[in-house]
């Protein structure tokens, strides 16, 4: 949460007091020093919240106490699974492989390749991120489907 | 009503030993060797019969161990062609201990020795996976009509105590899932694989030269005796009726160095991990955080049970070779003499 604070003392705590009133657990604190505009000076407070009703609420607590709010950026918690695969990953179309995992709204962070020649299998990691387990649980099944499909022996963290 | 050993302390238990194996001789060998350690218990074990697939030796006085385990069939007290099913009737017997060969396909003959144990009202312990994986509902409900344990200890992880545990710890507890590595040779097959960077086929020859792997590598590779440690497991822990169909295999054989080298780069090592919960049975090659509990090496086998009240549970220890799976049957044949009021609960020999 950004907030914009006359540069004066007193101010910060006044905004960190509503988080701290309705349970936000406090993570980081940056005064933007060099974005400052006149007297306000943007700080950006991190905080952990249940969830964006919690988050909302502590954003109306803090404006009612007469401190502006810039803006709100949530950070999900992001949920990782490795996974590797081996087989003749590329000769199955490795682009089907992955265009699968990515309709069902999971990320590919990072894919690591090991291929020694064409006839050779080849042995391939990527980093799956997702913002829940459950959609990381659903899109693993699905990757042992195609996995077996196109006979790749599968293993996941 | 459960039968008691009322006449012992003074008397003997009696055992009739089927399957001479490494585990058969591995236990003739402990009890011989563990004899007044045993007395010390108040334990005095009689072995009046050992049967292997061409004969028994048989003495209904008690046999020889030490002799046996010397002169094997020049023995006098060896019968060629002498068959349990008959002797589990005749001779002096309170205990069964089953140990022949696993066969995972109809579970013979295993299940028919434990079968004519229990209806003739003998106590049975295996070490068998056979019998369990086929028919394991089957002989534990005739178990219990007719009075009798059947206890399996030495089936799953070898002296690992899981069941006693579940039995004796965990009544009041649920057990939610369990997860864990079942088979030695595949763990030291992918522990040598990422240690030393060498090749699934040099660390399966090696598993074989050092004797931990069969000639026919495919049971263990494959899976399938995972597998069936997990049925016996589902069905002894969680009260399931499963089979070795209800367990998803892949096994370890197309696991590649490359595979382990990009998993290390993330901090995971491939384990061949088995895993059961209310709906799910799973063998399959899993990457396991370096820092977990499951990140055992060589040969050992880890199950951690995780439990409604008592949160994860872990147990670590060799899950094969012929002395930890006697350690287990001895240990089960104990619990029963003790059941039976022929030892005094809570005696401890130094």
């Amino acid at each position: 949460m950004r907030f914009n604070l006359a540069d004066e003392p007193g101010q910060l705590l006044k905004a960190l007091q509503p988080i701290a009133e309705f349970g936000g657990n406090v993570r980081e604190i940056s005064h933007l020093r060099e974005e400052k505009r006149g007297n306000m000076l943007p700080v950006a407070v991190t905080f952990d919240v249940k969830d964006l009703d919690h988050l909302f609420k502590i954003r109306d607590a803090v404006e009612a106490s007469g401190i502006q709010v810039a803006g709100i950026e949530p950070l999900m918690e992001l949920h990782r699974k490795v996974v590797i695969m081996v087989g003749h990953v590329f000769a199955t179309n490795i682009k089907d492989t992955i265009d699968r995992v990515l309709e069902r709204g999971v990320k590919v962070r990072r894919l690591v390749a090991r291929i020694k020649s064409a006839e050779d299998v080849s042995t391939v990691k990527f980093v799956l991120e997702a913002d829940s387990s459950e959609t990381l649980e659903s899109t693993l099944r699905v990757l042992k489907k195609v996995a077996g499909e196109k006979n790749l022996f599968i293993a996941w963290s | 009503m459960r039968k008691t050993y009322s006449s012992l302390g003074a008397e003997s238990l009696n055992l009739i030993l089927i399957g001479f194996g490494n585990v058969g001789r591995a236990l003739a060998r402990i009890l011989w060797e563990k004899i007044d350690r045993l007395r010390g218990l108040g334990l005095s074990i009689n072995v009046t019969g050992i049967f292997k697939s061409n004969g028994g030796f048989v003495d209904s006085n008690g046999l020889m161990l030490g002799e046996i385990l010397e002169k094997s069939e020049q023995h006098k007290s060896w019968v060629p062609g002498a068959s349990p099913l008959s002797h589990i009737e005749e001779l002096p017997c309170d205990v069964v201990v089953e140990m022949t060969p696993t066969n995972v396909r109809n579970g013979e003959p295993g299940v028919s020795f434990i079968r004519k144990a229990l209806e003739e009202g003998k106590d049975v312990v295996t070490s068998n996976k056979g019998p369990l994986v086929v028919s394991m509902k089957s002989l534990l409900s005739l178990a219990e009509r007719k009075g009798c344990f059947l206890l399996y200890e030495a089936t799953v992880g070898a002296a690992i105590p899981i069941f006693t545990v579940a039995r004796e710890f965990l009544r009041h507890d649920r057990i939610i899932c369990v997860e864990g590595i079942l088979n030695g040779t595949t763990n030291y097959i992918l522990s040598r694989m990422s240690e030393d960077k060498v090749s699934f086929d040099d660390a399966l020859r090696e598993a074989q030269e050092m004797g931990y792997a069969e000639a026919d590598p495919t049971y263990d590779v494959e899976g399938i005796d995972a597998a069936c440690k997990l049925v016996i497991l589902a069905n002894g822990l969680m009260n399931m009726d499963k089979h070795l169909s209800d367990v998803e295999i892949e096994g370890i054989s197309r696991v590649t160095p490359e595979m382990i080298e990009l998993a290390e780069e993330d901090g995971y090592l491939v384990k061949h991990v088995a895993y059961l919960d209310g709906e799910k049975m799973e063998v399959a090659p899993r990457l396991v955080p370096k820092n977990s509990p499951l990140a055992v090496g060589g040969t050992f086998n880890v199950i951690t049970l995780n439990t409604e009240l008592s949160g994860p549970l872990t147990f670590i220890g060799k899950g094969a070779g012929p002395r930890e799976t006697a350690s287990a049957i001895l240990a089960d044949i104990i619990t029963i003499a003790k059941k039976r009021g022929g030892i005094k609960s809570g005696e401890h020999v130094a």
